[in-house]
């Protein structure tokens, strides 16, 4: 895999980034590491950041917020990129991912950006339980 | 001109620069120059791609465990050093740096490349490489935030460019990181 110029954060990569407890927090430290020292362009949406908003509490987002504020680039999801992702979205009925994770895949393909490479758990969704999805798309 | 649309004009071109990078080269060369400057990494500016074999992958990352466990007992020289800064941008272009290579170890790395600590100046520095000044620039990458390198076509360093400002980033873009406790999680804990 080469060195990514452009990686989009979803509520998965932010989930793992801010809790200890997940398995996969290393993991994403150490790639997050990686790319702050690569320089790479990190991406995010603002769905994303509306569902984490939805989940953490103030003191966690307001650290969270400076640094995307600083070092993140927002996508601000309009009605076309919305309308794609419903698509997908009511296309796979089994799939366990939130419509913002779908919604961060197809932002990712139309700025040539690759997903955050860790696997996305349905916990981030609110749902109190972690499962590993295995729908890690371009990783 | 308002303030206001002074800044509107200046968010539009680098939101610009930031999805057409060519565009801007083309048109506004001096603009381009001055942004390349404020942005190193820019998109649009060349970065080194590698694609090493698995014995050469094998052969960089013993060689660079071998300085970092060096580095450890302090007994790298400047020289062994800029080899392992070497090795770690190859590897990094690739995304396979070994564990051991943390922003940590690639800090006192560098340091140790530069012969100088990267926070004590306030200014942006250029540090050039005895015997290389004159080699054509192939590829320009970062290894540590805020710490540029110029590469030859071979990866090899031509000189390491400081920008202290962006090292002192690193711990504010850091500062989210595990911030969660179990409890503060309002679906959780609902």
């Amino acid at each position: 895999m080469s060195a990514p110029s452009r990686v989009m954060f979803s509520t998965s990569t932010f989930g793992a980034l801010l809790r200890r407890d997940r398995a996969d927090h290393e993991r994403a430290r150490r790639i997050y590491e990686q790319l702050l020292d690569c320089e790479a362009e990190l991406w995010t949406t603002n769905y994303t950041l509306l569902e984490l908003a939805h989940t953490y509490d103030r003191d966690t987002l307001t650290k969270l917020l400076s640094a995307v504020d600083e070092f993140f680039h927002i996508m601000w999801v309009g009605q076309p990129l919305h309308s794609e992702a419903r698509h997908q979205y009511l296309a796979q009925p089994d799939l366990r991912a939130s419509f913002s994770e779908v919604i961060s895949e197809v932002a990712a393909r139309r700025i040539g950006a690759i997903p955050f490479p860790i696997a996305r758990t349905s916990c981030d969704q609110g749902t109190g339980t972690c499962h590993t999805s295995d729908h890690t798309e371009g990783t | 001109m308002k303030k206001t649309d002074m800044k509107a004009i200046s968010d539009a071109v680098l939101a610009c620069y930031r999805e057409r990078p060519a565009i801007v080269r083309e048109h506004m060369p001096s603009i381009a120059e001055a942004l390349d400057k404020a942005y190193p990494c820019s998109p649009g500016r060349p970065m080194s791609r590698v694609t090493l074999t698995e014995r050469e992958r094998q052969f960089r990352v013993s060689k660079l465990q071998e300085t970092l466990t060096a580095l450890e007992m302090g007994k790298v020289s400047q020289e062994d050093a800029l080899r392992a800064v070497e090795d770690s941008l190859v590897l990094a272009s690739e995304f396979s740096l070994p564990e051991a290579a943390n922003h940590k170890a690639l800090t006192r790395l560098i340091e140790m490349a530069l012969g100088r600590e990267l926070k004590t100046s306030e200014a942006d520095y250029v540090v050039n490489v005895s015997g290389r000044e004159s080699e054509r620039v192939a590829a320009s990458q970062s290894i540590v935030r805020g710490v540029l390198c110029d590469l030859t076509w071979d990866h090899r360093v031509i000189r390491i460019s400081v920008f202290p400002g962006r090292v002192r980033e690193w711990g504010k873009a850091m500062a989210f990181i595990g911030r969660y406790s179990p409890g503060n999680c309002r679906e959780q804990s609902a």
